[in-house]
């Protein structure tokens, strides 16, 4: 996976912009507000048609534009989003895509930023969508099937909420919906969550230096649908989107008992695992994207996740000034 | 917003532009083109507009276009078969099955499909009037709402209402004509796997 070259129009600070990359470790220097996370993040919007420290795509237009572009050019083929009028459109070598769920992804990118922190320190919110994303990019399948569900469970909170209430045999048909859908995806994000604690105690062992655990907790939510206690919850109480998922150090909650070292090494644990198990289940490396993150680290903690994604293909990271240690072959591009 | 077009020709276009299918450009163009047209065809057209309006109705029997309090050509039209319904969401969801050119039986629009977020229940959808019209003779529904939640809803709904004796189906979900299996997406391919049909 790799990108040649990204341009961008009307996005964060850039009213345009263009960069090319080679293959391999891609430096991007440059000043603070310079606007190297910017970059990373319109790579990161035209593979996951969202920004990695912004929830919202409206939140990437550049102050005093009214819509933004970001055109990647792949290996393979040209990806391009836009965001216009509160609507996104994508297009695959220049055809609009009518199933923006068949275009999720198409760039597989791996982010490595400080937000990775929130996911470890965060509520099971955090860590629900981040396994749901990891399910996502390994199962394509459950790309349409995560839509629907969300839909479903929409109408049905509706139903919840409705004055007075509506049909009873509605309830129970979305109930029937919800739970067809949503026992399929709990069943594949179970397998999914395995895979990845297995894989992430490898790579957090690795990180720390030394034989730290890494597991993860996942209690599945009931499927018993309460009309009554429900509709005075005015939400849905059942359902996949209420499981309980954490991540624990040591057998301890990360985000409630673990240290800021530790918690920073299962930031970065997580991702690398994400980055190992997308790469095995595609066949080529994810491009990862690095904000400043390698930075921060002690040499021994940078060598050690160096290490692990060693065969990565293509690396794009931002930082204030080039590594003394960088490899000699690493491109540079100074903004 | 175009520069220096008279206001009440930015209002023309401003009304276009609410058609479908009609973006800033198009219907710039359409109003700029009724405007310089030297004959009585922008009146035609406005005339037109008014008498449809007007005149066209719902079939007082399934719910698609006709004109006055007549029953619509569908219904009128003995020839074809009585004993079968097509369910629809619109009326303009009958035109596409019409163009098929395949179906010979009559049609119901519901008026929409059930869906909680729009407010929208059992109660505000033709579905009374479906119930009366099986009990005269029909033997067959097929039930040829859209796959997405709401249509689902509303197809199981209507299932659980219409009477056992009657044959029920609803539209096949699979590949498309002419569709090679290398670039339908994995849903519609599951869904062509689990609806296979038998080859001898």
């Amino acid at each position: 996976m790799q990108i040649a070259e990204l341009r961008v129009v009307g996005f964060r600070c850039f009213a345009s912009g263009s960069w090319r990359f080679a293959p391999g470790v891609n430096y991007i220097l440059g000043p603070n507000g310079a606007g190297k996370t910017s970059i990373l993040e319109a790579a990161h919007a035209v593979s996951r048609f969202k920004s990695f420290r912004a929830s919202n795509l409206r939140d990437l237009i550049a102050k005093g534009s009214q819509e933004f572009g970001v055109h990647a050019v792949c290996e393979k083929s040209e990806l391009r989003l836009s965001w216009r009028a509160g609507k996104r459109a994508f297009w695959v070598d220049g055809v609009l895509s009518d199933h923006p769920t068949e275009a999720w992804g198409l760039l597989a990118v791996v982010p490595f930023t400080s937000h990775d922190l929130e996911i470890v320190r965060g509520g099971p919110a955090y860590k629900r969508l981040f396994l749901n994303t990891l399910m996502a990019q390994t199962d394509r399948d459950t790309i349409s099937r995560q839509l629907r569900y969300q839909e479903i469970v929409r109408q049905r909170n509706a139903y919840l909420q409705a004055d007075p209430s509506p049909d009873r045999q509605v309830f129970d048909i979305l109930t029937e919906q919800m739970i067809a859908v949503g026992c399929e995806l709990q069943k594949r994000r179970a397998q999914v969550a395995g895979a990845f604690e297995k894989m992430a105690a490898r790579v957090h062992a690795v990180i720390a230096g030394k034989p730290e655990t890494f597991s993860v907790t996942l209690r599945e939510n009931h499927w018993n649908a309460d009309l009554q206690a429900e509709r005075e919850a005015g939400h849905s109480l059942i359902g996949f989107q209420r499981d309980y998922v954490d991540f624990a150090v040591e057998g301890r909650s990360a985000s409630r008992f673990a240290s800021e070292g530790q918690q920073r090494t299962a930031a970065l644990a997580l991702r690398a695992a994400e980055f190992l198990i997308v790469r095995s289940k595609i066949g080529v490396p994810p491009v990862v994207l690095a904000d400043d993150v390698f930075g921060e680290l002690d040499p021994a903690r940078r060598e050690a996740l160096l290490s692990l994604v060693q065969e990565a293909g293509q690396v794009l990271i931002t930082c204030t000034k080039k590594p003394v240690d960088a490899t000699g072959d690493a491109t540079t591009l100074t903004l | 917003m175009p520069v220096g077009l008279p206001p009440s020709l930015l209002k023309l276009s401003e009304q276009l532009r609410r058609l479908p299918g009609a973006g800033p450009r198009s219907a710039e163009r359409m109003a700029l083109a009724l405007v310089r047209s030297h004959n009585a065809w922008p009146k035609d057209l406005a005339t037109a507009i008014l008498e449809a309006q007007a005149r066209v109705k719902l079939c007082p029997r399934c719910g698609f276009y006709a004109e006055g309090e007549e029953l619509c050509d569908i219904c009128r039209d003995t020839s074809r078969d009585s004993t079968t319904l097509c369910v629809v969401e619109t009326a303009n969801d009958v035109l596409p099955i019409e163009r098929a050119g395949i179906y010979r039986g009559l049609y119901h629009c519901l008026g929409g499909k059930i869906s909680p977020l729009d407010g929208i229940g059992p109660e505000h959808l033709r579905i009374g009037s479906l119930l009366e019209r099986v009990e005269s003779g029909v033997g067959e529904v097929i039930v040829a709402l859209g796959n997405d939640v709401e249509g689902e809803t509303t197809s199981i709904f209507l299932s659980g209402h219409l009477p056992t004796h009657l044959r029920i189906s609803r539209l096949a979900q699979g590949l498309p004509m002419g569709g090679s299996i290398e670039i339908a997406d994995s849903l519609t391919l599951g869904k062509a796997m689990e609806n296979r049909l038998s080859l001898r």
